[in-house]
């Protein structure tokens, strides 16, 4: 049985702190002022623990956070945002036609300038019509360059030469692979138990 | 093609939400970070106290938890297992580096006195008066001081139960510590606290 006049438990004090404590220990801070005192304490203590303020992070955390998830988590979301609505549906329709219409008027463009080099070349400015011969005039320069090279003569057999080019665009794309397989190894964060269970 | 059903996230629980997660859900991600965020960059400040180094592990900590999620056990609270892996790189980084000094007024992010100032402790109510309110503000930083003179693991122990508002449970979950292992914590905690400030007012 326990002692009326033993001083508080740990376990007493936490539950005179939530107000549910035994009736010992309700009778017993009636009589005993150390262990008053000390529920008093806590008391103020707790209240003044539980409105401690709170903060948020920085704006753009949630941001930084989907950033930093591994390619793999990234990977399985998907590619459009889940519960698109009518709304952003026709959304998505307006800027697609808007897109075909443009893309078609550039392409109505060059196909007219193509078949109308003079009228093209009337309309264009001066300035457009420098730009143009600079270009054309750099580009002449550096192929001239390129044809006087040693090497030149045996990079244009090889891509003759389709037993030759084959190999070699093979080679070309395992050396790719195998980099970009390199490079996802080393991006990759070592598969931990994050949480320990 | 039917379009996905929209959902209204903040009527979900915890639980629903990471389902949604492990299915791949963007906006579940979001959720996650949305409600727990403010918790776990609260409590990895006020242990680690600094605001740089609190932002880069509360980061850390959902990355982990995010890039894990698949591994998620329901039969756990999801806040036990962010808290959990909160803790531990607070602990961790405490471990490795002894950061208890520094100052804790105001928000982590006030950069200017008005900003400190505004985003000061406040404790009490409203309808205290000015004196009343200074020195309830001022018990506020000396609590806080108070806090970051705890050992670490009763500092945990201390803020997930009466910051937090953690059950006895859920903390012992957390810091993987027997129930009375955690109870005696607490107690001990509230005791060097009380000391702390009293040493602090006769100061």
């Amino acid at each position: 049985m326990t002692d009326p006049n033993a001083h508080l438990s740990a376990d007493e004090l936490d539950s005179l702190l939530l107000d549910h404590g035994s009736s010992r220990a309700t009778s017993h801070i009636a009589t005993c002022a150390d262990c008053r005192a000390m529920v008093s304490a806590d008391r103020q203590l707790v209240a003044a623990l539980t409105v401690l303020p709170s903060w948020d992070p920085r704006a753009g955390f949630a941001e930084r956070v989907i950033a930093g998830l591994d390619r793999a988590v990234v990977a399985t979301l998907p590619a459009t945002p889940a519960g698109q609505t009518a709304r952003s549906r026709s959304a998505r329709r307006r800027v697609l036609v808007g897109g075909l219409l443009v893309g078609g008027a550039v392409a109505g463009g060059f196909a007219w300038a193509a078949l109308n080099p003079a009228a093209a070349l009337d309309l264009a400015s001066p300035a457009l019509q420098d730009v143009g011969q600079t270009l054309w005039l750099s580009f002449r320069g550096v192929m001239a360059n390129a044809l006087e090279q040693p090497w030149f003569g045996a990079l244009r057999d090889t891509l003759a030469s389709p037993v030759r080019v084959v190999p070699a665009l093979v080679a070309g794309g395992v050396a790719y692979a195998a980099a970009l397989l390199g490079l996802r190894r080393l991006l990759t964060r070592p598969a931990a138990d994050a949480a320990g269970w | 093609m039917t379009a996905p059903t929209p959902v209204d996230w903040r009527l979900l629980t915890d639980q629903e939400v990471v389902r949604h997660a492990v299915a791949g859900r963007e906006a579940a991600y979001r959720e996650l970070i949305r409600r727990y965020q403010r918790p776990v960059f609260s409590l990895v400040f006020r242990m680690v106290r600094d605001r740089e180094l609190a932002e880069d592990l509360a980061q850390e900590t959902f990355i982990k938890v995010l890039n894990a999620i698949d591994s998620y056990r329901p039969e756990y609270k999801f806040s036990s297992w962010i808290f959990k892996i909160a803790n531990n790189a607070a602990i961790d980084h405490l471990r490795r580096r002894n950061l208890d000094t520094l100052s804790l007024d105001g928000s982590p992010h006030a950069e200017t006195a008005e900003a400190i100032e505004a985003t000061t402790l406040q404790i009490g109510s409203d309808a205290e008066s000015p004196l009343e309110e200074v020195a309830n503000r001022e018990l506020g930083s000396q609590i806080e001081e108070a806090i970051g003179q705890l050992r670490p693991e009763y500092r945990s122990c201390i803020l997930l139960r009466h910051v937090e508002g953690r059950p006895y449970e859920e903390i012992a979950e957390i810091l993987d510590l027997p129930l009375g292992t955690v109870k005696t914590y607490i107690h001990r905690a509230r005791n060097e606290l009380r000391i702390l400030l009293a040493d602090t007012r006769e100061g």
